[in-house]
């Protein structure tokens, strides 16, 4: 009895100690401690001691930015992190900030169905396009994401929505308007036992890229059988967006790949970054190995407008309307078109109508992952030129 | 500032404990007040002023009340002019908007509003200066003469946010004299873990899972009671965690506050619940509307009224909205039931099927407090019951019932007294082994903090 009243008495005069001084020596090394600029983990510049001023102090805006000053600043930051992220996976977590934990070490992005006004929007503005160009040979490859073609490694009863539904419809409404869709879904499902996807990213690996172009190449003519490739890996330290997204799997790392054409037949291109007024002998970005987005490995990121020249014996121009996933198929499409034009459509602002005359564009491609493509809104401004007085007087003189 | 934040816990707290630790006593309610309105202004430095207004007004009214003791009309007068203008407050700022839309609802004619944040604490500060006014004119206290008392027991940091609405009955003696020492401060340490453990360890996290179910506009009937127990376990540890932190911090400046929850979630009947439930509510609407008004004392039709009158008011206290009165006077009915019908049949079966019953009771209640949209709310209690579900159970219930399978069973052990008692005995066998699971239990609720300002910037996103 009367130790169990003196160990009452020590339990609640430790707990006081720890608890007056553990919040005060936390407090001092936070102010000793120099501050972090940049988190390496969260790719962000971290925010700094706000400035203290009259207005900002009554408005509640300087208070907001010191507590998050103090969040950012805190000691160990990454570690408490990596502790909270951890203890969701023990009570059970599978899913956080719309990035699911799949099996086999997979994150998997969520799809979340588009909104269908401006689904509707892109697909009568792709349609238009392709009635209005039924010169210009016309291909879209959407590209399946994993969450769609590795489903059964989701967690389980995931109450993640169908891909497909809208893939099939959009596959559809092109075919109907004339436009080859590239459907590569059931090529992926019968690799799906290889790394078509990054695991700890959203894109897909070079060998999902590869797969997607031998698909394509069927679709648009290519004769692939003098292709051959080394494979090489380039880095084994790729932590993609979804680990740092979710914050799970933080320490699991990627390789990624690139497939250098072999044989007497290759042909080197030239790379003219056209915004940036910067030409290269290749494809790849390697300075970009040495940052933590290590996917802009393919052409150093994206860019609103790239031209790509090889010296083929066939005189072809296509244009690719893309996103990142573009980046790293179209070095693959590189060896059998004199000239490929990407544009990015986020990025450019440019006319595309005045590109394709004065660049005699012959083919065009639309290259998207799902996921980004049901979720664009500037594909749709890009393909309808109403913006511009020249075209929008050819539209009513066709009317 | 709230309490579970890393600023407030990092910074503020050992800075101001430190000050209020080594300056003599005289000079601690001094530094209690500005404390508090630091406390307070931070983050809301404008609404700080409307605070120091009441407390005031208040103050003033309440000598005034005590000087004319001996004149009760005026006396009355005053008493009805410091309701008025108390409660003009809290309407302008709280149920302006509200009352325009039911107005215009009603009549066709929409006045336009400013829409006005509302004043952190404002509901609570409000009622804890009419609990000192009422107590005054009850001559259950004497009236504070000293300014700097008053408003400490006014604006004091612990509870001027989120309660518990204290009486100052309860504290008068601790306002001037109060003993601080490291084993009290322990004492609240234990407290505030513990509260700050149920608020950030469980609370944050069931409302994750219970905005997840409700992101799916079709629900299955499990899917929708796996939703609403959710919500059910988070109201309780958001709202009893903060109490306990709020009693922590009373004890670590030397105050002992009544406790404002008391197992809820074990009650055997409605009435019981609200016994255990806010208390420091529940009693405020006793003491200060249902007896007044005659509570059971009178005609049993009276009665009945009294019973609904303090639930519609109790349920608009929790918010501007028509599903708050809805909420409050379904408790009012369900009281009544209890009262004239089922009393006696509850006491002659097992308790754990009161249990039971009380909180599905609960549970259903509170769907009405979580949806302001009266489709919205409608189209979820029907769900419970099968109506518009999209079957009994599916594949997405089953993901949050496995997801959420740990929080749950966690949470549901956690509102019982049990793993309490335990922590009490073990604190008696192993006083070290108690200490290590504060620290653990206080580790995590800080990467959890943390963790709220984890935004990743995600690079050339697709």
């Amino acid at each position: 009895m009367k130790k169990s009243l003196r160990n009452y008495r020590l339990f609640f005069h430790r707990m006081g100690l720890l608890f007056l001084f553990i919040p005060l020596v936390v407090l001092i090394l936070s102010i000793i401690l120099p501050d972090r600029g940049f988190s390496e983990k969260e790719n962000r510049v971290l925010s700094s001691l706000p400035h203290l001023n009259g207005s900002q102090i009554a408005s509640g805006g300087f208070e907001k930015q010191f507590e998050t000053y103090e969040n950012d600043q805190f000691p160990l930051r990454d570690l408490w992190i990596t502790l909270k992220a951890r203890t969701d996976r023990l009570m059970g977590k599978v899913e956080s900030n719309g990035v699911y934990v799949g099996k086999s070490g997979y994150l998997m992005e969520e799809f979340k169905a588009p909104d269908q006004a401006q689904y509707d929007a892109t697909v009568k503005a792709m349609t238009d396009f392709a009635q209005k160009h039924s010169d210009l040979k016309q291909y879209a490859l959407i590209a399946p994401n994993s969450i769609n073609i590795l489903s059964n490694r989701l967690p389980a009863f995931a109450p993640v929505q169908d891909q497909n539904l809208w893939i099939d419809s959009l596959s559809d409404s092109l075919t109907d308007a004339g436009v080859t869709f590239i459907d590569v879904r059931n090529t992926f499902k019968d690799h799906k036992m290889e790394d078509l996807y990054y695991h700890t990213d959203h894109h897909w690996t070079t060998q999902g890229a590869y797969y997607a172009y031998l698909q394509a190449a069927k679709a648009m003519g290519i004769d692939t059988s003098s292709d051959t490739y080394d494979k090489a890996p380039v880095t084994r330290s790729f932590q993609g967006t979804l680990s740092a997204k979710s914050g799970f799997r933080s320490g699991e790392k990627d390789e990624i790949d690139v497939f250098l054409p072999t044989g007497d037949q290759a042909l080197s291109s030239v790379v003219n970054y056209v915004d940036e007024q910067k030409k290269s002998a290749s494809f790849y970005d390697t300075e970009k190995l040495g940052t933590r987005d290590k996917y802009a490995l393919f052409f150093g990121g994206n860019h609103a407008q790239i031209k790509i020249n090889t010296p083929t014996e066939t005189d072809n121009t296509l244009l690719v309307l893309k996103d990142s996933y573009a980046n790293s198929f179209v070095p693959f499409l590189a060896q059998h078109y004199r000239k490929i034009i990407m544009i990015d459509p986020r990025y450019y602002f440019g006319n595309l109508e005045q590109l394709i005359q004065v660049e005699n564009v012959q083919e065009v491609l639309y290259l998207y992952n799902a996921n980004t493509f049901f979720s664009d809104t500037s594909l749709e401004l890009a393909l309808t030129p109403e913006s511009d007085g020249q075209d929008s007087s050819d539209t009513s003189d066709n009317e | 500032m709230v309490f579970n934040s890393i600023f407030f816990i990092f910074c503020f707290l050992p800075v101001f404990m430190l000050l209020y630790y080594l300056i003599p006593g005289k000079l601690r309610n001094l530094l209690l007040f500005f404390g508090s309105l630091i406390f307070y202004a931070w983050g809301e430095p404008v609404y700080v002023i409307l605070m120091l207004f009441s407390s005031i007004f208040n103050y003033y009214m309440g000598t005034e009340l005590e000087r004319l003791y001996y004149d009760d009309r005026k006396q009355k007068i005053n008493l009805v002019f410091s309701i008025v203008v108390n409660l003009a407050i809290l309407v302008f700022f709280k149920y302006y908007g509200f009352l325009l839309n039911t107005i215009g609802g009603i009549t066709g004619i929409h006045i336009p509003h400013p829409e006005l944040s509302l004043p952190i604490g404002l509901s609570f500060y409000t009622f804890r200066n009419l609990s000192y006014l009422f107590d005054i004119y009850l001559s259950k206290i004497n009236a504070q003469r000293n300014f700097l008392t008053f408003a400490v027991y006014s604006t004091m940091f612990p509870y001027t946010s989120a309660g518990p609405i204290i009486r100052y009955a309860d504290i008068e003696e601790q306002l001037k004299q109060r003993t601080i020492n490291i084993s009290k401060f322990g004492i609240g340490a234990e407290l505030f873990v513990k509260g700050l453990a149920k608020k950030v360890l469980l609370a944050d996290n069931l409302s994750v899972l219970y905005s997840g179910i409700c992101s799916h506009p079709q629900m299955s009937v499990l899917t929708a009671w796996t939703g609403i127990l959710a919500y059910t376990m988070q109201l309780y540890f958001d709202f009893s965690g903060y109490s306990d932190m709020a009693i922590g911090l009373g004890k670590m400046l030397g105050f002992d506050f009544n406790k404002n929850f008391d197992y809820p979630y074990i009650s055997t009947s409605v009435s019981e619940f609200w016994r255990r439930w806010h208390i420091s509510l529940g009693s405020w609407f006793r003491d200060y509307i249902y007896i007044p008004l005659g509570g059971n004392r009178v005609s049993p039709l009276k009665h009945i009224r009294n019973i609904l009158v303090v639930w519609a008011l109790t349920g608009l206290w929790h918010g501007a909205s028509w599903n708050f009165v809805l909420w409050g006077v379904y408790y009012g009915l369900f009281l009544l039931l209890e009262k004239f019908v089922l009393q006696k049949y509850l006491e002659k079966i097992p308790s754990w099927i009161r249990t039971v019953y009380t909180m599905l009771v609960v549970m259903i209640g509170w769907v009405f407090f979580s949806q302001t949209d009266f489709g919205a709310l409608g189209h979820y209690l029907g769900t419970m019951f099968g109506i518009g579900a999209s079957g009994f159970i599916d594949s997405t219930a089953l993901y949050y019932l496995k997801t959420g399978f740990i929080l749950l069973l966690i949470s549901i052990l956690a509102c019982r007294p049990a793993p309490y008692q335990y922590f009490r005995n073990l604190i008696r066998r192993r006083p070290a082994a108690a200490i290590i699971i504060n620290l653990i239990l206080f580790a995590l609720s800080v990467a959890y903090m943390v963790y709220n300002s984890y935004t990743p910037f995600l690079y050339a996103k697709f």
